[in-house]
């Protein structure tokens, strides 16, 4: 129920509010316990994030990514996605390595800086 | 006989072309596709009877306008005709590929999924429920290994069933807002071969290219504005279409979490991408393959000039006609560029689709764009740069990779201080074998300095919009060899087919200029610049002639001042002959690809600037050394 519940929370952001209930019963079964857990964080942390040039963990957990249009889509199409685990493998002079989902991708400042991350523990 | 049209398509790094060359073996055409040097190759192989074209396609992460090689795979994939699509997709990544299948699908092009790495994924602890995931997205996913064949028949039997794929088995439906502005703006789009409710989502998410469709122009231009206030859900768009990925993939996949260890990449990248080591690792391999190269160069150019040479003893050169001097200059122009260039080229082109394919490429261009971007050039146009020390002439064409034609024509005017192999072969085989190694390394500081200066210049000159940098770096890999010979070729063919069938007429048309005595002709009006150069008048021949063909520069020279190089010749004027000749557009075949490239008037200008200013660089040097 509790999964339910986070996941309507969501739909109801993406799809508008009448079809969220029914979205979420029919995805529920088929969704970790992992993803409602982030959905559920970025729901409700989604302003305190921090920049991803400023963020000093090794490992985070990506809050949003604030863009302009045609960039949104080709960072989002490499996996940089909201509620996706972001490792920091390294800071080099012209930017981040970051890994998501085991794809290492360079990043230059500016696009790093409109990406915010939350602190997130591994589990 | 039947016949069918499929297209691969991927993101980067999905083992696309393994997978291409895996399929139709080594019969590859490829074509550069009108307006692009991104490459789409094109291969037919026959199976149960019936002949299936595949035609391999350029990375794409997704359908919209970003780069070159989006603006192709969309070319290919809307305005071809083609019975059907299999995408590729990562195992390791699911959720990712998925995204480009979701939008291919939203296409409404019958799909294939093709799922490749699945062994990477199931070290990774990750497995793949295959027939999940089609009974969700109602088309065929099948398990694949290009390198072992694995699955190989099983999609081609499924390619031959392509008819039979439903045109739209999984459409997402996107939130309340966006399919109403999608209701909306269904009536106002054209009909076209592409499906209306796809091109309403493209219009939605601001993709130009897609503006065309709209009925009325003016409701283009409303287009524009309206957006505007759309921003929301222009950008919820791709958000949903990735949330729904994940969450097919998430339904999909069992992960049982494995150990991780630091293995032999993180030590390697830690190295490469690391602040000094990483320049200094790039800078020195680069180094040591034109170590190798210029080695394997005399090696191989000690083999051809002989073979030449004893082919033209054997048809009796005492005989003197016009037509054996045209046949002699013809062969010797050959020999030049097929002995100093093609090896050279050749092993170049070769060496650096090897470094691509096993990854450490984009570790290179990770470290090279720290230094490009001071120049005002994005990451991506090394590969220009880097191919412009093979030929200029492919190099010139390369830069198409670079978003905006402001910033194409700034990176090809840089080609004009990278050596390519004919001016390494001036470098080397004037200054350095006749200077010693010391004063070939001082021409190419030279030029490195002339090119830093003229870049810094530009830049001053011209404001160039600074590209975002964004790449991926795909993990080390055993490179399939055939896949580095095709890609190679790819980038070797306008050599072979443009460049040496010039080089030839251009070994000719200097022979009948030599003949006609025409050579002598153009001494007393090239006088001035020799004089400023501190060059006998004669050295004009090569400087000129060099040219039409620039292999055949170092011959003149020793053929003019009668092989006494040395005795004719201060170190100092072999150090300005030098730069002078190897500064600028290098030769009539450069210039005809920038002309191609760029129209007539910027490439004579860019020439005629660059060539000039190299001469006054030589010649003031030479002025300034005489000082002290």
């Amino acid at each position: 129920m509790k999964k339910h519940l986070a996941l309507e929370e969501y739909f109801k952001k993406i799809r508008g509010r009448k079809k969220a209930h029914q979205i979420a019963h029919i995805l529920e079964h088929y969704i970790s316990g992992e993803v409602i857990k982030n959905i559920r964080e970025i729901s409700t942390l989604k302003e305190d994030g921090i920049s991803l040039t400023k963020f000093k963990r090794e490992n985070g957990l990506i809050a949003d990514i604030v863009f302009s249009i045609g960039l949104f889509e080709r960072v989002i199409s490499m996996g940089i996605f909201p509620g996706e685990e972001i490792e920091i493998v390294k800071k080099i002079p012209n930017g981040v390595v970051v890994k998501v989902r085991d794809k290492k991708i360079v990043l230059d400042k500016n696009i790093a800086r409109e990406i915010k991350v939350l602190d997130y523990e591994k589990s | 006989m039947r016949s069918l049209r499929l297209l691969l398509i991927g993101q980067p790094n999905v083992g696309k072309s393994s997978l291409f060359n895996a399929l139709v073996g080594p019969r590859v055409t490829v074509s550069n596709y009108p307006g692009t040097t991104v490459e789409v190759t094109r291969a037919k192989k026959k199976f149960a009877n019936v002949e299936i074209e595949f035609v391999d396609t350029p990375g794409i992460y997704s359908i919209s306008d970003r780069s070159e090689e989006e603006k192709v795979t969309e070319k290919v994939l809307f305005e071809e005709k083609r019975d059907g699509a299999i995408v590729l997709a990562d195992a390791v990544s699911l959720e990712r590929s998925l995204y480009t299948v979701l939008q291919i699908l939203e296409a409404q092009v019958p799909t294939i999924l093709a799922l490749n790495f699945l062994e990477d994924a199931k070290k990774k602890g990750i497995k793949i429920n295959c027939r999940g995931l089609s009974e969700i997205l109602h088309i065929p996913v099948i398990p694949i290994n290009p390198l072992t064949g694995e699955g190989l028949d099983k999609l081609l039997e499924a390619t031959l069933r392509v008819n039979k794929i439903l045109r739209r088995p999984f459409a997402i439906e996107y939130r309340h807002k966006i399919e109403e502005a999608v209701a909306e703006i269904l009536p106002k789009i054209k009909k076209a071969s592409l499906p209306k409710r796809f091109i309403a989502l493209r219009i939605l998410e601001k993709d130009k290219d897609f503006y065309k469709f709209l009925l009325d122009r003016k409701l283009i231009d409303g287009a524009r504005e309206d957006l505007k206030g759309l921003l929301e859900i222009t950008e919820d768009i791709p958000i949903t279409r990735y949330g729904t990925a994940s969450f097919i993939a998430e339904k999909v996949t069992r992960i049982v979490p494995v150990e991780e260890k630091k293995g032999l990449e993180e030590k390697v990248d830690n190295i490469l991408l690391h602040r000094t080591f990483g320049p200094l690792v790039t800078g020195f391999s680069f180094l040591a393959i034109f170590g190798g190269l210029l080695f394997f160069g005399n090696l191989a150019q000690g083999f051809f000039m002989d073979l030449v040479e004893k082919l033209l003893a054997s048809f009796g050169a005492a005989e003197f006609s016009i037509a054996t001097t045209i046949l002699i200059q013809g062969l010797t122009g050959l020999a030049a560029g097929v002995s100093i260039a093609l090896p050279y080229v050749f092993l170049f082109y070769l060496l650096l689709g090897l470094l691509e394919d096993i990854g450490l490429l984009s570790r290179f261009i990770v470290n090279a764009e720290r230094f490009l971007r001071k120049l005002g050039l994005p990451g991506k146009s090394f590969i220009p740069l880097v191919l412009g020390l093979g030929c200029t002439a492919p190099a010139a064409r390369a830069t198409r990779v670079l978003s905006s034609k402001k910033e194409q024509f700034y990176a090809a005017s840089l080609l004009a201080f990278i050596p390519c192999s004919s001016r390494m072969a001036i470098i080397m085989g004037i200054a350095g074998f006749y200077g010693g190694i010391w004063l070939a390394l001082l021409v190419l500081a030279t030029l490195l300095i002339a090119g830093l200066v003229w870049a810094f210049g530009i830049k001053k000159l011209i404001r160039i919009k600074r590209e975002p940098f964004l790449l991926e770096l795909p993990p080390y890999r055993k490179p399939l060899i055939k896949n580095v010979f095709a890609k190679s070729w790819i980038r070797m063919k306008d050599f072979v087919y443009i460049v040496m069938p010039l080089l030839v007429a251009g070994g000719i048309v200097y022979g009948v200029l030599d003949i006609l005595s025409f050579t002598d002709v153009i001494i007393r009006p090239l006088s001035p610049v020799t004089k400023w150069l501190g060059l006998p008048a004669v050295a004009a021949i090569p400087l000129m002639f060099g040219f039409l063909q620039k292999d055949l520069t170092g011959a003149m020279l020793l053929s003019v001042l009668g092989n006494e190089v040395p005795l004719v010749l201060t170190p100092l004027q072999i150090y300005t002959f030098a730069v002078a000749s190897t500064i600028g557009v290098p030769c009539i075949i450069a210039l005809g690809m920038l002309t191609r490239e760029f129209g007539f008037k910027k490439s004579i200008t860019l020439a005629a600037s660059s060539i000039f200013y190299g001469i006054l660089l030589a010649g003031l040097i030479w002025r300034i050394v005489l000082i002290f």
